[in-house]
């Protein structure tokens, strides 16, 4: 029987809620286009799931008209995974923050992804931890002054697409919130992939971190600083597509195009690359030596998680049936007379 | 219970049980009492507007499984208005939900059978214990009862909450006993709940309890009260 099936638009997926962060911050941007994107993957809203640990980034499910579970801070990982071993059907979403992911979630972090659970994380990387007010996080800089660090940060910061590279992850990007379009792309791909997705979003925390992205979002400089990762193509950048990148015996290096100096002799982008080794490169880049990469990173296919748990069920299933008084009799027992 | 109050619920157990063995006796699987779950099914009106901040008689929220048509709604630490569940910054409402949280809680009281004394229900000096110290408080209660002593024995399975009438239940010695293999948990439970004062037999050598021990301990107990009473008359 052929159902026709109702054309979801952006507001569809949107909650009736009041959304409580701050004027101009750069979550309503990730929302927006989150909602926007949701219609052409087609998957109606009752079947979407959005967990969340803790930060403001973490409200996000609230604003959703999908099922949504604000969980534990740090744990949003260790649900996600339980939901969708129980029903793989669900298409699940987990929307977590610097210090989420990274500080107190870390571990939960890296074994979700080494597990390549079939979900999609959506890190909101502001490098600050927002909701409590402006304390430091693992993304912070170095000397960076806050309410936790007054004398400036000492801690040696994360990056977070190297630490889930680390984690084998499938399925590694980053985009940017003021760069909606981009922004809107990423996602349609995250959501896309077979297995475990993760997308870093430089966010903008406008009352406590203000201007953490400014150097690849200011739109003097940005295309000079940004390098826009496409499948197949060389990695040509800057303002006037004048710049490119290639490898210098193993070190990468930032090349001015023209002369003896030719498109040809740059890396050439390819995200299905089956060892890591140019995507922890690439993860590595920062301004100024190099321009810092958003898009796909990496994509490659890996069983997933979930679908071998199921493997396992069923095998033990077609090997006897379950029979809980055979359990029970079986072992150390003895008939009383 | 965490399906039928639909709230957590945490197993103690300690290194006694673990490592202890004891004949058991098997159940029959037919015998055992069916955890009947149920599910909210899709709303047949679509106008219709699913609460899932609803509760039942014993408050219990309706458990909506991600993937029903229509009853999509979101759980988690903000507060949530009644009923609907949406998100709530209303004063009056989180007091009405605090209260009404901790009244679910309490509700297991109306599903678990209180706990029963064994002995008579008054006398000298009661025994209370929780957890792997059963065997050895209820086999030292038997030989103080059988050496004469006024002395009973009430093991608790439910701490969370205590059971209604526990406080008239130990109010109706003279004496309340708890022994611990920690440094007093339940007894600090006992005497800042149920304003019931208890002597504690306390001991954290990572051995369990002997009977001897207990009995020993458990008479002395008795023998100081009386030894009291008589320097009081
Ligand atoms: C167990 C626990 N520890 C600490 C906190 C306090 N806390 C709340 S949010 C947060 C950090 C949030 O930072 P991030 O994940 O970057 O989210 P943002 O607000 O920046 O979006 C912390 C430490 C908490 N809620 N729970
Ligand atoms: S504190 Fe920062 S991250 Fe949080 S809502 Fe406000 S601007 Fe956004
Ligand atoms: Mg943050």
């Amino acid at each position: 029987m052929n159902t026709v099936l109702p054309v979801l638009k952006a507001n569809d997926f949107g909650s009736d809620q009041d959304i409580r962060w701050c004027p101009g911050c750069g979550d309503y941007s990730i929302l927006a286009q989150m909602k926007k994107v949701l219609p052409d993957v087609g998957i109606p809203p009752h079947q979407i799931v959005f967990v969340s640990g803790i930060g403001c980034s973490s409200r996000f499910p609230y604003y959703m008209n999908t099922y949504g579970m604000h969980t534990i801070h740090g744990r949003a990982p260790a649900v996600a995974t339980g939901l969708k071993i129980a029903n793989p059907e669900l298409n699940v979403f987990v929307i977590t923050g610097d210090g989420d992911a990274l500080s107190i979630g870390g571990n939960h972090l890296l074994h979700l992804i080494r597990r390549n659970v079939d979900l999609n994380i959506i890190l909101f990387n502001n490098r600050i931890y927002g909701l409590t007010k402006g304390q430091y996080s693992p993304t912070s800089q170095p000397g960076h002054i806050t309410k936790s660090t007054p004398t400036g940060s000492l801690d040696h910061p994360l990056n977070p697409l190297s630490v889930v590279l680390a984690a084998d992850a499938t399925f590694v990007a980053r985009s940017i919130d003021f760069n909606t379009k981009h922004l809107g792309e990423t996602l349609y791909q995250a959501t896309q992939h077979r297995g475990t997705s993760f997308v870093e979003v430089l966010q903008n925390c406008n009352v406590f971190n203000d201007g953490a992205w400014e150097h690849l979002t200011d739109k003097d400089v940005k295309d000079d600083n940004l390098l826009v990762l496409r499948h197949g193509q060389p990695m040509v950048y800057g303002k006037n597509q004048d710049k490119g990148v290639r490898l210098s015996g193993l070190s990468p290096q930032s090349v001015v195009l023209g002369g003896e100096m030719t498109e040809d002799q740059l890396l050439v982008h390819d995200q299905s690359l089956p060892e890591p080794h140019i995507a922890h490169m690439l993860a590595r880049f920062s301004n100024p030596e190099l321009p810092v990469p958003i898009g796909v990173l990496r994509q490659v296919s890996r069983p997933c998680y979930e679908e071998q748990v199921w493997q396992q069920v069923q095998q033990a299933k077609s090997k006897s049936k379950g029979d809980l008084n055979a359990i029970f009799n079986s072992g150390d027992t003895w008939t009383v007379a | 219970m965490a399906t039928r109050l639909m709230t957590p619920v945490m197993v103690l157990s300690d290194g006694y049980i673990a490592n202890g063995s004891e004949p058991w006796r098997i159940p029959d699987v037919n015998d055992l009492e069916p955890i009947p779950v149920q599910h909210p099914a899709a709303p047949t009106d679509e106008a219709e507007k699913f609460l899932p901040y609803l509760r039942d008689q014993l408050l219990s929220r309706p458990w909506a499984l991600p993937g029903t048509v229509g009853l999509m709604h979101r759980v988690g630490g903000l507060e949530k208005e009644d009923r609907t569940g949406n998100v709530s910054y209303d004063p009056a409402n989180h007091q009405h939900m605090v209260n009404t949280r901790a009244q679910k809680v309490r509700n297991v009281n109306d599903v678990v059978a209180p706990p029963q004394i064994f002995g008579p229900p008054q006398g000298d000096l009661l025994v209370l214990s929780w957890g792997g110290t059963y065997g050895a408080c209820r086999t030292a209660v038997t030989h103080l009862q059988q050496a004469g002593h006024s002395v009973s024995h009430l093991h608790l399975r439910w701490v969370n909450p205590l059971p209604s009438d526990l406080g008239n239940q130990l109010r109706g010695f003279q004496q309340v006993v708890i022994p611990e293999l920690n440094t007093g948990q339940l007894r600090q439970l006992i005497q800042g709940q149920l304003q019931v004062p208890a002597v504690g037999i306390n001991k954290v050598e990572g051995r369990p309890f002997s009977v001897a021990e207990l009995v020993d301990k458990i008479a002395a107990i008795l023998q100081a009260r009386e030894a009291d009473l008589a320097a009081s008359v």
